[in-house]
């Protein structure tokens, strides 16, 4: 290793440290310098060419001093890492060319983006231990390279800038700020969804997370929904594929990073609708909750049920519903058996992606949602309720029923758009405490199909969706298919099994006995 | 059933800040109750008041602190006008004629204070603007009220503020530069 010290434009010293010492010279680096960098290659012409490389770098980067040298660091790291590969020194500089930063790096931030209109909620709803975070996650036939990933971060986060973004206050409404650092990729730290620290200048506001051959990224809400955040994930894996050598084309969801950024891609499109009829869809009464002492640290537990798809749909259809009926299903029966209520309704709020009647590029948030309700005593057999959930989705999950809940959501907001935040704000949060999430017992999202470009399809094994934690329900559950198999998520809020064991056993009557994977339960 | 574990082993976080604000929410709601009760069952003067506006303080500033721009210049600027309305409450129920002049000393050491702390970390701070910005302009109203109402026998105190207040806003809109529009359009934007 050959360390490298930047004055103002590179130079390098081909003396490694120990041998400083041993001269008794200690290299004398003014306080404004950047510490040194070690490259990594044993051919002195590849130092060469790496220290070329680094003085390009360092003009590109327009960060804190400590930022841009921990920026560099990365680029060393992956380096390093290619060289005890044994990658030859010009393909690893290729795929690490700082052409690849683009402009993001050297000029200021002066973007900003106005929240959505359904993320508006997110900054009053939030508190100090809970926060609306979801979870992404692919999962890859070998283990992840961190250096690599950092990498893969660095440069695709700048085809994304309302993620490369803080929550900041406005005088009269909360706003993304864009922010120029640092992105960084950390490991995983076994509680999935906790609440992200977005307080200080410059916070990230979502989370890059690897655990051995998992990738995952947990956003949180306000920057955008399960559409957007999948984009970015799968871009995110390309990106890292590429820089393991493996290229792609940029299909089935993948963005080109260094692709300009369409003005579509961060629209607000609740303000592009314009809905006619009634506005409504918000107010309900509460519905009962799941039995069970709630978490302190919340999700208490993770579960995925992985199924066969083929088999999951075959069943589904083989009961005149779809997938996300028959799932419903289960759960409203499950559900039953995880509380001692005997009356009363559960309500499970199933999210409704706009696009699909609003044909959108946006990343931002773009969905609405409905809830599914049934009454306790109704709730015996999952094939006697089926038909009644299907009516409720073809009927709540509607377009008209959705526009009546984005007329309604854009009423509010304007409504009180005029009125200053500091006033606001408690307003908003003692409303929200009254309504939360009490009008539902639970969540169900399903994502539906995810597919990857083909040339890197083969290299990843699976993907799932975790939802975060909520208020009051006891469970959030949250669905995807990739490949053959379908990857049921459950989030625990609380210690009580009954539901997920419920659920296991309801799959394995019909024949679709899942694997069953998770986290350790974290008791109180 | 049988759950492979495929997440590492949690470190169970030491954070116990839910429970403190839960338990502190109904401590302080209790003492605030009890101080009024008390203040008003013993009479005299409304120094229930300024309890129940310190408790505020605490809460908000210690216990509860914001989730969202927790930076040096908003936590310092919202202690700072949370401490002069303290003043200003212990001025109009305890003790009066004294709090004008406090406070606008304090207003013009923080006014400064708070371009210390904007120029010392220029980089990160220039996106925090914001509360520089009401500060500076809720200085500068309540001192031309001042100087409206006493009707021009303002004290030195006053003036200094009131100029400062001109030159931190003038300090803002030298940072903003060439962008000031879309800033202020970020700032006080209502879409």
């Amino acid at each position: 290793m050959i360390p490298v010290s930047f004055e103002r434009n590179v130079t390098f010293a081909m003396r490694k440290k120990e041998n400083e010492k041993q001269d008794g010279k200690k290299k004398k680096v003014k306080k404004r310098h950047l510490p040194e960098i070690s490259l990594p290659f044993s051919d002195e012409a590849d130092n060469q060419k790496a220290a070329q490389f680094f003085n390009d770098l360092e003009r590109r980067i327009m960060l804190p001093a400590d930022e841009k040298h921990a920026m560099m660091q990365d680029f060393a790291n992956a380096l390093k890492y290619y060289a005890t590969s044994g990658l030859s020194a010009d393909e690893a500089l290729k795929r690490l060319d700082p052409t690849n930063l683009g402009g993001f790096y050297s000029r200021p931030s002066n973007t900003w983006y106005p929240l959505d209109n359904a993320a508006k909620i997110y900054p009053f709803s939030m508190r100090h231990d809970y926060m609306s975070v979801f979870r992404l996650s692919a999962y890859l036939k070998e283990d992840v390279v961190p250096e690599i990933l950092q990498m893969a971060l660095t440069f695709t986060i700048k085809r994304f800038p309302s993620f490369a973004t803080t929550v900041k206050k406005g005088f009269f409404w909360h706003y993304l700020d864009a922010t120029k650092r640092r992105y960084i990729a950390e490991p995983d730290t076994g509680i999935p969804c906790q609440p992200i620290r977005i307080g200080r200048s410059g916070s990230q506001t979502f989370r890059v997370l690897y655990y051995r051959n998992r990738i995952s990224v947990e956003y949180f809400h306000i920057l955008t929904d399960g559409t957007g955040g999948m984009c970015f994930l799968k871009t995110l894996i390309a990106e890292y594929f590429r820089l393991l050598g493996i290229e792609s084309a940029c299909t089935d969801g993948v963005l080109p990073v260094n692709g300009l950024v369409s003005p579509g891609e961060v629209a607000n499109e609740f303000l592009n609708i314009r809905p006619e009829g009634a506005a409504s869809g918000f107010i309900d009464k509460s519905a009962v909750q799941f039995g069970g002492k709630l978490a302190r640290i919340r999700p208490c537990r993770v579960i995925h049920f992985k199924i066969d798809a083929a088999a999951l749909k075959a069943v589904a259809s083989g009961k005149g519903a779809t997938v996300t009926a028959y799932i419903l299903s289960l759960m409203f029966v499950a559900a039953r058996r995880a509380t001692d209520k005997i009356d009363g309704e559960f309500s499970i709020q199933v999210p409704v992606n706009m696009r699909k009647f609003y044909p959108s590029e946006t990343l931002r948030n773009f969905s609405m949602y409905c809830g599914i309700r049934l009454p306790l005593a109704e709730i015996s057999e999952p094939d006697r309720l089926l038909p009644e959930i299907t009516r409720q989705l073809r009927e709540k999950a509607s377009r008209q029923a959705m526009d009546e809940m984005v007329k309604a959501t854009n009423r509010i907001t304007n409504a009180i758009r005029f009125i200053p935040l500091f006033l606001k704000s408690p307003v908003v949060r003692l409303v929200y405490g009254f309504l939360s999430d009490r009008i539902f017992s639970s969540t169900f999202s399903n994502l539906g199909v995810v597919s990857m470009p083909p040339e890197i399809a083969g290299y990843i094994d699976g993907m799932d969706i975790v939802l975060g934690t909520a208020i009051t329900n006891r469970v959030g559950c949250s669905m995807l298919t990739y490949g053959n198999t379908a990857m049921l998520s459950v989030s625990k809020n609380t210690a009580d099994p009954s539901f997920e064991e419920a659920m296991y056993e309801l799959l394995c009557r019909d024949g679709l006995t899942p694997d069953v994977e998770g986290s350790e339960l974290i008791a109180d | 059933m049988q759950i492979k574990i495929t997440y590492p082993k949690p470190q169970k976080k030491k954070s116990h800040r839910g429970l403190v604000i839960e338990i502190g929410r109904n401590l302080f709601l209790l003492a605030a109750v009890l101080c009024a009760a008390i203040n008003i069952w013993a009479g005299g003067k409304a120094w229930s008041v300024i309890v129940i506006w310190a408790l505020y303080m605490a809460w908000s500033l210690l216990v509860h602190p914001d989730m969202i721009e927790y930076n040096r210049i908003s936590q310092f600027t919202k202690a700072i006008v949370q401490s002069c309305i303290m003043l200003v409450l212990i001025d109009v129920f305890i003790t009066s004629g004294w709090a004008a002049n406090v406070v606008s000393i304090i207003c013009f050491g923080s006014l400064i204070a708070v371009c210390l702390l904007l120029y010392t970390d220029f980089e990160r701070q220039r996106h925090n603007l914001l509360p520089i910005i009401l500060f500076s302009i809720l200085s500068l109203i309540v001192t031309a009220v001042l100087v409206i109402i006493s009707k021009g026998k303002v004290s030195w105190q006053v003036l200094v503020t009131f100029v400062l207040s001109f030159a931190v806003l003038a300090v803002c809109v030298k940072t903003m530069g060439w962008n000031i529009k879309s800033e202020l359009k970020k700032m006080f934007h209502t879409i």
